[in-house]
């Protein structure tokens, strides 16, 4: 049996690929197709605009830099998410803040945004889970109430909506990335969306770069590779059928979990439009087994199942200056979750396969 | 030469990825690519990233650490942008092109103690001699070299253990603009780590601690397309490293 990976790893198909390569060639040769994909995303997340970049990493890197309040250098973010985060706000010069979650939703917690934010906070950075979204109108109210900016890095939730918005619609600049592991697999690549037009401006200052020395503000010449794009294209193409895939995987883990003592699978809000692309459990007090022990056991089997955002960003070293504050929920979370193999390569005889596994491990 | 890239050199890369079903980073193709540049140029290290100026942020993040860069004034978006990124302190030198000795003197005149490393610019048409890379690394510095010049034969054997060279793919192998990424080339084994590690996780062949990753990640679509270009562009050439042919 192959490794099975939490990773989308999406394959288009090749026939369609080739397709859109060739719409992508204009007259004069070049292929060109980010734009195409600008636009297209633009009409997916019904936003104003969209600047492409190298990798979803800088895109919010760039977003950072951008929105930052002036001569503040403090960005409050959650722990228990991507495990570079912090280095994301490390090269836009400001010092990450960790900040608690909401103990059920996984998410930064507006209550901890707001009892942290100082004079030195330059931006909130709310991130939405990888399953659900964090609780978007607090955290903008909270922005509008402070003056503190926000953005979000909207990578696990492309599809999703929240109140019946889409995700990438809220305007105040969200990041996603292309990455092949994503939802939409573009190899590689990311990008903004929002509705300000000097922040879109600004972006494609940033990224854009011509001849000449300074004077132009912040930025790197990092553009999304045209060939990236021809597959994020095809991507979006597909992506009714990507998610009929996932949330098949997700209901048959659904079932299958269901009746085993101690583990609870994370539900999807079913009243929200969702990718349904990860698959996060949780180890109750009365599992008999630690979640590292279960991880351990999976891996051993092939199955690369993970702890879930291990270890929390509050607790690494780091070489640059960071702030920690009341981390309450994000210890209490810390060694509880898991994320289960999903994606376009995990069939539903895999699923079974795993929660097979999941047994034998109480079991055995 | 016709350098452009044609639908069918993407269509080539693209079903040798479907063939390898290798779609993150790092890949056979990736790895190839730095094996084949590597023996091309006789550097023992060469790291893909996946734009130059990332390539070069890296590197001088990597080697100045928290210490100062003399970088020279040229008008280079690429340099001036990976500087200032860098938040490095910057002394600017006098970067016009002159005879070697009279740039060693210019660049002692410039140097401090704060200063850990001094970046050279070589344009497209040229390269520094050896024996002037090896007088500014006798500085008591480490040397970057951001060269434009098309890759070369046996270069790595001049790059001692001080001096890294880094290079924007498209320039190295006289390639179409449209060809992205750049490379980093060392000789010292602990750069080497420490560029990896900063470039991220893939491709890490050993754990060191660096001040932070910044994503430098260079995709199997990119390496396929610069590997077509090395194969096109060096193919017949002698290679005491022996190039693999396709």
């Amino acid at each position: 049996m192959a490794i099975l990976s939490t990773s989308n790893l999406y394959e288009p198909d090749i026939g369609d690929i080739f397709d859109e390569l060739e719409c992508s060639f204009g007259e004069d040769n070049v292929l060109r197709a980010t734009g195409k994909l600008e636009k297209a995303l633009c009409e997916y997340h019904q936003s104003e605009y969209c600047v492409s970049f190298s990798s979803g990493f800088w895109a919010l890197a760039a977003l950072i830099l951008l929105k930052c309040k002036d001569s503040c250098e403090e960005v409050l973010m959650p722990s228990l998410t991507y495990r570079r985060l912090a280095d994301v706000a490390y090269w836009a010069r400001k010092k990450p803040v960790f900040v608690d979650i909401d103990k059920d939703t996984l998410a930064i917690s507006p209550q901890a945004v707001r009892d942290n934010i100082t004079d030195k906070t330059a931006l909130i950075l709310a991130v939405h889970p990888i399953v659900n979204c964090c609780d978007v109108d607090r955290l903008l109210d909270i922005s509008a109430e402070s003056g503190v900016p926000i953005i979000i890095d909207a990578v696990e939730s492309v599809h999703e909506t929240y109140r019946g918005k889409r995700v990438g619609s809220f305007g105040v600049g969200e990041a996603f990335s292309l990455h092949s592991c994503k939802l939409f697999n573009g190899m590689e690549g990311g990008y903004v969306c929002t509705n300000d037009e000097k922040l879109y401006s600004q972006l494609r200052g940033f990224r854009d770069r011509s001849a000449g020395v300074g004077g132009q503000g912040p930025g790197m010449s990092l553009p999304l590779n045209e060939v990236h794009a021809v597959f994020a294209l095809q991507s979006l193409k597909d992506v009714e059928s990507i998610v009929r895939h996932n949330e098949a995987v997700y209901r048959r883990y659904q079932k299958n979990l269901q009746d085993v003592r101690g583990i609870r699978i994370l539900v999807f809000d079913e009243s929200e439009q969702s990718g349904y692309k990860n698959i996060v459990v949780e180890l109750l007090d009365d599992y008999p087994r630690s979640r590292d022990y279960l991880v351990s056991f999976l891996n051993e089997r092939g199955v690369l199942a993970r702890a879930y955002y291990c270890p929390p960003l509050h607790t690494k070293d780091y070489l640059y200056v960071v702030r920690v504050t009341d981390m309450t929920n994000t210890s209490y979370a810390a060694n509880r979750y898991m994320n289960l193999p999903c994606g376009y390569r995990v069939s539903l005889a895999d699923v079974d396969h795993v929660c097979s596994l999941i047994m034998e491990a109480v079991s055995g | 030469m016709d350098n452009a890239l044609k639908i069918d050199d993407y269509k080539a890369v693209i079903r040798e990825i479907y063939r390898n079903r290798y779609f993150t980073n790092h890949g056979p193709q990736a790895q190839r690519l730095e094996s084949v540049i590597e023996g091309y140029c006789e550097f023992s290290n060469v790291m893909t990233v996946g734009a130059d100026v990332l390539a070069l942020l890296i590197t001088l993040k990597g080697v100045a650490g928290d210490r100062a860069a003399l970088v020279p004034d040229v008008d280079h978006q690429t340099i001036s942008d990976a500087v200032a990124m860098s938040g490095i302190e910057c002394i600017v030198y006098d970067g016009a092109l002159s005879c070697a000795q009279a740039t060693v003197d210019r660049l002692r005149d410039s140097l401090s103690e704060e200063v850990a490393v001094v970046l050279l610019f070589e344009p497209e048409d040229h390269q520094y001699e050896a024996s002037l890379l090896d007088a500014v690394a006798a500085l008591g510095v480490d040397v970057i070299v951001y060269s434009e010049s098309v890759f070369s034969t046996g270069r790595g054997n001049g790059f001692g253990q001080s001096l890294t060279l880094v290079c924007p793919l498209s320039k190295g192998l006289n390639a179409s603009p449209m060809l992205d990424g750049g490379i980093i080339a060392t000789n010292n084994e602990y750069l080497a780590d420490v560029f990896r590690n900063i470039r991220g996780s893939y491709g890490v062949r050993r754990h060191v601690d660096v001040i932070a990753t910044c994503n430098g990640r260079f995709s199997e679509l990119q390496a396929g397309l610069a590997l077509q270009q090395f194969e096109r562009r060096f193919a017949d050439s002698e290679s005491p490293g022996g190039i693999s042919q396709p």
